[in-house]
């Protein structure tokens, strides 16, 4: 009985956090759409969580209660540590895209290639650098 | 954002987004088998065999979009999942501000002239050289981006896809290059950072697999970046 009681409460937390997300993505599409503002709306949706989350947070902690969505962090684990299964379908529409690419993929390689293993070991470069400065 | 949902899929994209998860979790099976090789990646190959069993079967792309195009919703999700890391590294974040913000700032701003110059200097078109601007920002925001700004957002995701996959490939040995080791907690962010900057979802995804911290800091400045080049370059085109 209690087993199957922790299961439920497990459950409802996934669905509360798929839910989650999912409202923070209409509602990002919703105020993108009434405001025209040109940032994509899963940017707005990413802005949108972050400012769910402090504001549960603060709420709780005036109850005197901590603040843990436990069902949200499984969700977004989830869908963060399998995103490369979502990008399957955009390699797929490659398919449609071939007219193009025969024209410009060489030209767009020989331009993304040498821009990357750049600018990768540079970032972390500089992030290093930066960070013995602020700790000297 | 045109529409926010695609249609229902029928059978046949039903058919064809089962098959698509199936390809993945084998891909990572195999993966997994193989040690985790930088090589076996699931994304590469499980596309790879789709693009052949569409071509050999004759399968029109609408079919296949019908049910994969649901997959591209649950990437937006997952877009939206950033602000979970986000949010729960919001002390190292303010600790470190400062570096953090400069370096992910210079690092997506060198990425994106990196490719913008070339680009430019080569002739190509404006339309062209407004995808490529949205080379390093993850890929639902690459897609919302390049509509945004007038270039062509299937392109911006196989660029942005592509980018990544030889980023995650070069990291190993650029990184030794570099002298930036694995083991010492600022050469774990710095390998996060440059990667969530530079790789987005798919460096993301392969610094999750590497350890918790590096994970956190690629999911961090992927998100960071997403949104501060979201709001910022519209500005530019």
């Amino acid at each position: 009985m209690r087993r199957a009681l922790a299961g439920t409460k497990i459950i409802a937390g996934l669905i509360g956090g798929l839910s989650t997300l999912i409202a923070c993505l209409l509602a990002a599409a919703w105020l993108k759409t009434i405001s025209g503002f040109p940032a994509p709306a899963p940017v707005i949706g990413i802005l949108l969580l972050v400012l769910v989350l402090v504001g549960l947070k603060f709420t709780l902690k005036l109850a005197g209660r901590d603040f843990v969505p436990t069902g949200l962090h499984k969700v977004a684990t989830f869908l963060l540590r399998h995103m490369a299964l979502f990008f399957i379908p955009v390699l797929v529409l490659l398919l449609d895209q071939t007219a193009l690419l025969h024209q410009y993929g060489l030209i767009l390689l020989l331009i993304i290639v040498p821009g990357t293993a750049l600018a990768l070991p540079l970032t972390a470069l500089l992030f290093l650098r930066l960070m013995k400065k602020q700790n000297a | 954002m045109t529409a926010l949902l695609p249609a229902l899929p029928n059978a046949e994209g039903i058919f064809w987004l089962v098959l698509t998860c199936a390809l993945y979790a084998l891909g990572a099976r195999v993966r997994a088998r193989l040690g985790g090789s930088l090589y076996a990646q699931p994304l590469i190959w499980a596309s790879l065999v789709l693009i052949i069993i569409l071509l050999l079967g004759d399968v029109p792309l609408t079919a296949y979009r019908s049910g994969g195009d649901w997959l591209i919703v649950a990437l937006a999700l997952s877009t939206v999942a950033i602000g979970v890391p986000i949010y729960d590294n919001r002390h190292i974040i303010r600790a470190l501000a400062k570096p953090f913000l400069w370096a992910l700032a210079a690092g997506a701003t060198g990425a994106t002239l990196l490719a913008v110059i070339p680009a430019y200097v080569l002739g190509l078109n404006d339309v062209l050289v407004a995808t490529l601007a949205t080379k390093s920002v993850t890929t639902p925001i690459a897609m919302g981006l390049a509509q945004e700004i007038g270039g062509l957002p299937v392109l911006a995701m196989l660029i942005v896809v592509f980018t990544g996959n030889i980023a995650v490939l070069m990291s190993p040995l650029l990184f030794r290059l570099a002298g930036i080791g694995t083991s010492d907690t600022n050469d774990i962010a710095a390998r996060g950072l440059a990667l969530g900057v530079v790789a987005t979802g798919i460096g993301t995804a392969e610094a999750v697999r590497a350890s918790h911290l590096m994970g956190s800091f690629a999911g961090l400045a992927m998100g960071v970046n997403g949104v501060l080049t979201g709001l910022l370059l519209p500005l530019f085109f």
